[in-house]
């Protein structure tokens, strides 16, 4: 797979990620609209799939896909249009030929969306009360993966040692908050 | 007692080597703390996902919108059908902003604001008369905030440079401090110096994560008749997703 593509997901680069997403954006309304997919759910499927997209650009699993990154945010897509279809049948008749509206794009699993549990929201909202360059440190560092020394150098932070001492203390107000809220 | 945090730094980063991985499990297994650190960490890598997928979102809706808006001025022909379309996807939008009211202004606040880069002063490490001056941008431009906000308060008191307050009110804002950031802001207003319209745009921002929409959506209104081109294009379509 392109690793500008790649590279543009996983460092949010506003600029070419909004490039992309107009790049594929018609051609992925109308391969939609093959499925009778509504025209109102097109633009929320479209998003989904590059939500999803970006999620495997984070976690290092399209740097094995041999596919272009067009033919796998389609083979996503499709996934999510069978969700939808299942969505629709149940309020309507289920038409199976819809199926095979398009043979050229491989389907491409993609995990549901995980409820957080109670605790999880709970830190959630404490989450959000912190400054926006603590849930940024801790964004790096938990989901994104980063290394302190990775940080320090992607984000400009003058060391490691300095990127440690800020992610502790981002830590230490966060269980202060969860510590000093009224439950 | 002490935890083992290059053991768990390198578990996050996925770079633990497999005999790390057995003495990582082992802990886990054995140490409560160790799992109870864990665990907390776990949750917080949770969340964060969310969050960071919950404001990815917000920025693909933006384009989405601009590209509909591209097109619907591209196809007059098209264009009762298209209202229709626009109609229906603002009802929908509006009817799901207020169900999600919570989660959309915090979305839309953390979408659009970015403090202000400092556009008054230039920064002179120099042991001139200024230096309160330039100590406060220092730490303004290194984010370093809480350090900035009193050095602002007293250069302002000295120098009475209105513009200053334009810095303070961004410096809170970032704090999440939104009610004192509102309180400076509505002070630099009594001024007017070059920052003053841009004070509009900050303090839209503000009452939207305030959700005090009706404030915000004036506010707006007024920095979009100011003539301002900083953040223009933001502020209008800020200001219909408002509307």
């Amino acid at each position: 797979m392109e690793n500008q593509h790649i590279d543009a997901l996983k460092c949010d680069d506003n600029s070419r990620t909004k490039e992309l997403y107009g790049r594929y954006r018609d051609e992925f309304f109308a391969f939609s609209r093959k499925y009778n997919i509504d025209k109102t759910d097109c633009a929320d499927i479209y998003q989904e799939a590059f939500i999803a997209i970006r999620k495997h650009a984070i976690s290092g699993k399209l740097h094995s896909v041999n596919s272009s990154f067009k033919t796998y945010l389609f083979g996503i897509g499709k996934h999510l249009i069978y969700n939808k279809l299942k969505d629709y049948a149940t309020k309507s008749s289920y038409n199976p030929k819809l199926h095979n509206a398009d043979s050229e794009y491989d389907v491409i699993q993609v995990e549901d969306e995980k409820e957080l549990t109670e605790e999880q929201r709970l830190l959630q909202h404490h989450f959000n009360r912190l400054g926006k360059s603590c849930q940024q440190m801790l964004t790096l560092s938990f989901y994104r993966g980063l290394t302190n020394e990775e940080i320090a150098k992607q984000y400009g932070y003058e060391s490691e040692a300095v990127v440690r001492s800020h992610k502790s203390r981002c830590l230490k107000t966060l269980k202060d908050l969860i510590k000093t809220s009224p439950r | 007692m002490t935890i083992n945090e290059t053991l768990i730094e390198k578990y996050f980063s996925k770079q633990l080597s497999e005999v790390e991985l057995v003495e990582f499990k082992n802990q886990y297994k054995t140490d409560q703390d160790f799992k109870a650190e864990v665990d907390f960490l776990k949750n917080i890598q949770y969340v964060s996902e969310a969050e960071d997928d919950a404001q990815f979102k917000s920025q693909l809706g933006s384009y989405e919108s601009e590209f509909k808006d591209n097109q619907k001025s591209k196809s007059p022909r098209r264009l009762k059908p298209m209202i229709a379309v626009a109609a229906l996807l603002l009802i929908t939008l509006g009817i799901t902003f207020l169900l999600n009211k919570d989660l959309n202004t915090e979305q839309l606040f953390n979408t659009y604001f970015e403090p202000s880069k400092n556009v008054s002063a230039p920064i002179v490490r120099s042991e001139s008369n200024d230096e309160l001056l330039n100590n406060a941008f220092i730490a303004y431009s290194a984010a370093e905030y809480n350090e900035a906000i009193p050095l602002f308060e007293n250069a302002f008191e000295n120098t009475k440079n209105s513009e200053l307050l334009f810095y303070e009110g961004n410096a809170l804002l970032a704090l999440d401090k939104t009610e004192d950031a509102i309180a400076v802001f509505k002070k630099h207003l009594f001024y007017t110096d070059a920052l003053r319209h841009r004070t509009h745009w900050y303090l839209a921002l503000a009452y939207i994560k305030m959700e005090e929409l009706d404030k915000a959506n004036q506010e707006l209104k007024i920095y979009i008749d100011s003539g301002e081109s900083f953040k223009k294009k933001e502020a209008q379509l800020l200001l219909k997703k408002l509307e």
